[in-house]
C-alpha cells in the first residue's frame, strides 16, 4: 500500500483503575484503516469494542489511561493531544454514533436547533441557512417531510428515526471517518437493515471510512470489507471479511463464526464457544487471553505472546497454534 | 386430534388516556377514547410435540400475545384453549393456583429482571415446584431441583449463589429450569436468548432442542432472529403491528413467504457475503397502532404491492399453500 492509512492504532494498551482493581481493558491492540475502507469490529459483549473506539476518539471515561502504544491520524499522533485539539478533530475528521440514540440527543431541544448547533460550531452559518441545511440533512437520512420534523423532540420520533437524525449530526461535517457502535442494536430487523444501507450508501458516496462496532456477526460480515475479532482486550484475528469468515485461523475467531446461525445452520452444526471471558482485573491474565477456553492451548500461550501469523487469504491472526 | 393450544379471535386493546384538543375547548371537549390495538384478532392452533415461532417487529405484539397464551395477561376478547379446554373462562388470578398452571408455563425475555435478586438459584427453582406441586416431601423437592439444575447443565455449585453472580447464560439456565421444573407440557419462551451474545446463544438453543426431544414438550418461541426461528421451529407465526399475517410450515414461510411483509423480514436478515441490494425493502414509517382502521390493510403505506383495495378492506388469512395461510389480497408468488 502507497497511500498512508487514515487511521493507525499501535499496540495500544488501555487500563481501567477501579476499586476492585486494574481493569486490563485493551492489550495491544493494532489495526489500520484506509479511505474510504469499512472495518467491522467484533467479539462477545465486555471485548473492549467499545473501550477502543472511545481510545481512538479521545474520548475514554476519566479512570481510564493509556498504558503503551499509539495512535496515528493521518500520520501524527493524536493520542497525547489535549481536548482543545481533539475537539478540533471530531466532526470534520471523525465522528461517532452510538447504540442507545435517544440518549445521545438533548432531551429538551428540537432536532432542528440540535442540528444547527453542530452546523454552526464548525461553519459561519445565519440561523436560516443552518435551518435549511439542517432540513437537507434529514432529506438525506430519509426522514419523511424534513422540515416539519426539525420542529419534533426525540421523544416523538420512534427509535428508527432517532438513530437517523444520530446519523445526521455525525455527519453534518463530513467527517473523514465515521465510528458507528452497534448503531443498530435494539432496531427492529427491517429498520436495522434500513439503517445500515443508508449508511453504507453514504459511506461511498462521500468516500468516508467507517468503524462498525457489533456483536452481531451476521451484520458486520453483509456490510463490511474487513472484519477485526476482539477477545478480551486482544485483538486475535483482522482480515478481508471472507477470509476471516471462511477461513478463520484463531481459535476464537473459528468458534465465533461457527456458532452464528445462517440460513443453513442446523442445531447439529451450530458450534458453541467454550467458556466465557475471563476476568480483566486478575492480576495473572495469560499471555494469549483466549488460553482459558481454548481447546488448543499450549503451555506457552500463557507465557509468551503469541505472533501475528498470515494465512492465504490475506486474513492475520494471533497465535501459537492457528488452525486451518 | 383436539391441538394442544389453540387462540381464537384473541384481542388485546389496552386504553390509553384521552387526546383532548389544546387549549380552552380542551377542557370542555369529551376527547375521543383512544385504544392501543397491541394483538388484533389472532387465531391459531398448535399440536402437541410441535415448535411454533413467533416472529415480527418489536411492537408487533408477540410478547402480549405470549402471555395471554401463557394466561398471565386478560385477553380483552377471544379465548386460549389448553387441550380443548377453555382456561381464559378462569380470571387470571384464579389461574394462577389452579392445576393447570403447572401444564404451562413461560420463559422470559430477560432472566435478570425475572429473578428476584434476594433468592438463591435454589429457592429461584424450588419457588414453582413448591406452589404447583402440593404434597411434595423437602426431600423430593430438593432431588427435584438437584435433578433440573443438571438438566439445564447448571452445575450444583450454583445453586447457592444469587443472580448477580452468575453470567448471562447461567441466568438464563436458572430461567428455564424455574419454568421446566414442574413439567409443563407448554412452554412458551419470549425472546430467551436475545439477551445473550452469539456464543452464548448457541448453548442455550442446544439445551431448548434437547430438553423437548427428552420431554415432548410443545414449544411457543418468540424472536426476533429468523434464522434462529428457522433451526429451533417447525411452524412460524408472523405478526404486523398486532395482526397475524401469516401462518405456515417454516420452510415454506421461509422459501416462498407469500405476505410482502414476511418477505421484508426475510429479506433484512444480514447475510454473508450479500451486498446489500433489497429487493422487499420495506418503504416510510408504521402506521400508528392507537385506533387502527379496521377496514385496512396494517401495512397499506409501506408496501409495494399496494393495490386500490389494500385500504379499503382488511384482508384475512387465507389458504396460500399446503397448512399455509397469509393475510393480503396481492399475496407473492400467487
Ligand atoms: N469506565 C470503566 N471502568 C472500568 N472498567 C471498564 C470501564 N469501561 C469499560 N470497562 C471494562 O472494559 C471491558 C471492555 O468493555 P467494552 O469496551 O464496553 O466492551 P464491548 O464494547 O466489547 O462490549 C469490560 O470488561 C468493561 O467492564
Ligand atoms: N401495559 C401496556 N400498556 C399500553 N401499551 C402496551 C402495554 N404493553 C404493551 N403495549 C403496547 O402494545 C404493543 C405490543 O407490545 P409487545 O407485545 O410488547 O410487542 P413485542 O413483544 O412484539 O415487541 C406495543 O405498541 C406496546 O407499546
Ligand atoms: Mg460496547
Ligand atoms: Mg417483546
Amino acid at each position: 500500500m502507497s497511500a498512508a492509512p487514515l487511521l493507525e492504532v499501535r499496540e495500544l494498551s488501555l487500563a481501567f483503575r477501579t476499586r476492585g482493581g486494574t481493569v486490563r481493558a485493551l492489550d495491544r491492540v493494532s489495526l489500520t484503516l484506509g479511505p474510504g475502507e469499512t472495518l467491522g469490529i467484533v467479539g462477545e459483549s465486555g471485548s473492549g469494542k467499545s473501550v477502543l473506539a472511545y481510545a481512538v476518539m479521545g474520548l475514554q471515561d476519566r479512570a481510564g489511561r493509556l498504558t503503551g502504544g499509539a495512535v496515528l491520524w493521518r500520520g501524527r499522533r493524536i493520542d497525547r493531544l489535549g481536548e482543545a485539539a481533539l475537539r478540533r478533530l471530531r466532526g470534520p475528521e471523525m465522528a461517532m454514533i452510538f447504540q442507545s440514540p435517544r440518549a445521545a440527543l438533548n432531551p429538551i431541544r428540537r432536532i432542528g436547533d440540535q442540528l444547527a448547533d453542530v452546523l454552526r460550531a464548525h461553519r459561519p452559518l445565519g440561523r436560516a441557512a443552518a435551518r435549511a441545511e439542517a432540513a437537507a440533512m434529514l432529506a438525506q437520512v430519509r426522514i419523511p417531510d424534513p422540515a416539519a420534523r426539525l420542529a419534533a423532540y426525540p421523544f416523538e420520533l420512534s427509535g428508527g428515526m432517532c438513530q437517523r437524525v444520530m446519523i445526521a449530526l455525525a455527519l453534518a461535517c463530513a467527517p473523514a471517518l465515521l465510528i458507528a457502535d452497534e448503531p443498530t442494536t435494539g432496531l427492529d430487523v427491517t429498520t436495522q437493515a434500513a439503517i445500515m444501507d443508508l449508511l453504507r450508501g453514504l459511506a461511498r458516496g462521500r468516500g468516508m471510512a467507517t468503524i462498525l462496532i457489533t456483536h452481531d456477526l451476521g451484520l458486520a460480515a453483509a456490510h463490511c470489507d474487513r472484519i477485526a475479532v476482539m477477545h478480551a482486550g486482544q485483538l486475535v484475528e483482522t482480515g478481508p471479511t471472507a477470509a476471516v469468515f471462511a477461513a478463520p485461523l484463531h481459535p476464537y475467531a473459528r468458534a465465533l463464526a461457527r456458532s452464528v446461525p445462517g440460513p443453513e445452520t442446523t442445531l447439529a452444526t451450530l458450534e458453541t464457544v467454550p467458556g466465557s471471558l475471563p476476568d480483566l482485573s486478575a492480576p495473572d491474565l495469560p499471555a494469549c487471553r483466549y488460553a482459558g477456553r481454548c481447546p488448543q492451548a499450549q503451555p506457552r500461550c500463557r507465557t509468551e505472546a503469541p505472533p501475528a501469523v498470515p494465512g492465504a487469504a490475506g486474513q492475520v491472526a494471533r497465535c501459537w497454534n492457528p488452525g486451518p | 386430534m383436539t391441538p394442544i393450544l389453540e387462540a381464537r379471535g384473541l384481542r388485546k386493546l389496552f386504553p390509553l388516556p384521552p387526546a383532548r384538543p389544546r387549549g380552552l375547548a380542551g377542557l370542555f371537549a369529551r376527547g375521543t377514547p383512544r385504544r392501543l390495538h397491541a394483538v388484533d384478532e389472532v387465531s391459531f392452533a398448535l399440536e402437541r410435540g410441535g415448535a411454533l415461532g413467533l416472529v415480527g417487529d418489536s411492537g408487533c405484539g408477540k410478547s402480549t400475545l405470549a402471555q395471554m397464551l401463557a394466561r398471565l395477561i386478560e385477553p380483552t376478547a377471544g379465548a386460549v384453549l389448553l387441550q380443548g379446554r377453555d382456561i381464559t373462562a378462569v380470571p387470571a388470578a384464579a389461574f394462577a393456583r389452579s392445576p393447570d398452571r403447572r401444564r404451562i408455563q413461560m420463559v422470559f425475555q430477560d432472566a435478570t429482571d425475572a429473578l428476584n435478586p434476594h433468592d438463591s438459584v435454589f429457592r429461584a427453582i424450588a419457588d414453582p415446584a413448591r406452589r404447583l406441586l402440593p404434597g411434595l416431601s423437602a426431600q423430593a423437592l430438593r432431588a427435584l431441583v438437584h435433578d433440573t439444575a443438571a438438566r439445564v447443565h447448571l452445575p450444583p455449585g450454583l445453586l447457592g449463589r444469587y443472580p448477580h453472580q452468575l453470567s448471562g447464560g447461567q441466568r438464563a439456565r436458572v430461567g428455564i429450569a424455574r419454568a421446566i421444573v414442574v413439567s409443563p407440557e407448554v412452554l412458551i419462551l419470549d425472546e430467551p436468548t436475545s439477551a445473550l451474545d452469539v456464543s452464548v446463544q448457541a448453548v442455550i438453543l442446544k439445551l431448548l432442542h434437547r430438553l423437548r426431544a427428552e420431554t415432548g414438550m410443545t414449544y411457543v418461541f418468540v424472536s426476533h432472529d429468523l434464522n434462529v426461528v428457522r433451526m429451533l421451529c417447525d411452524r412460524v407465526l408472523v405478526m404486523y403491528l398486532g395482526r397475524l399475517v401469516e401462518e405456515g410450515p417454516v420452510d415454506a414461510v421461509f422459501r416462498s413467504p407469500r405476505h410482502p411483509y414476511t418477505a421484508a423480514l426475510i429479506d433484512a436478515i444480514p447475510q454473508f457475503g450479500r451486498p446489500s441490494a433489497r429487493r422487499e425493502g420495506l418503504e416510510g414509517e408504521p402506521q400508528s397502532p392507537v385506533n387502527p382502521s379496521p377496514a385496512m390493510c396494517r401495512l397499506a403505506g409501506r408496501c409495494r404491492h399496494e393495490g386500490a383495495f389494500c385500504r379499503r378492506a382488511m384482508p384475512d388469512l387465507l389458504p396460500a399453500g399446503a397448512a399455509h395461510r397469509a393475510a393480503c389480497f396481492h399475496p407473492l408468488g400467487g
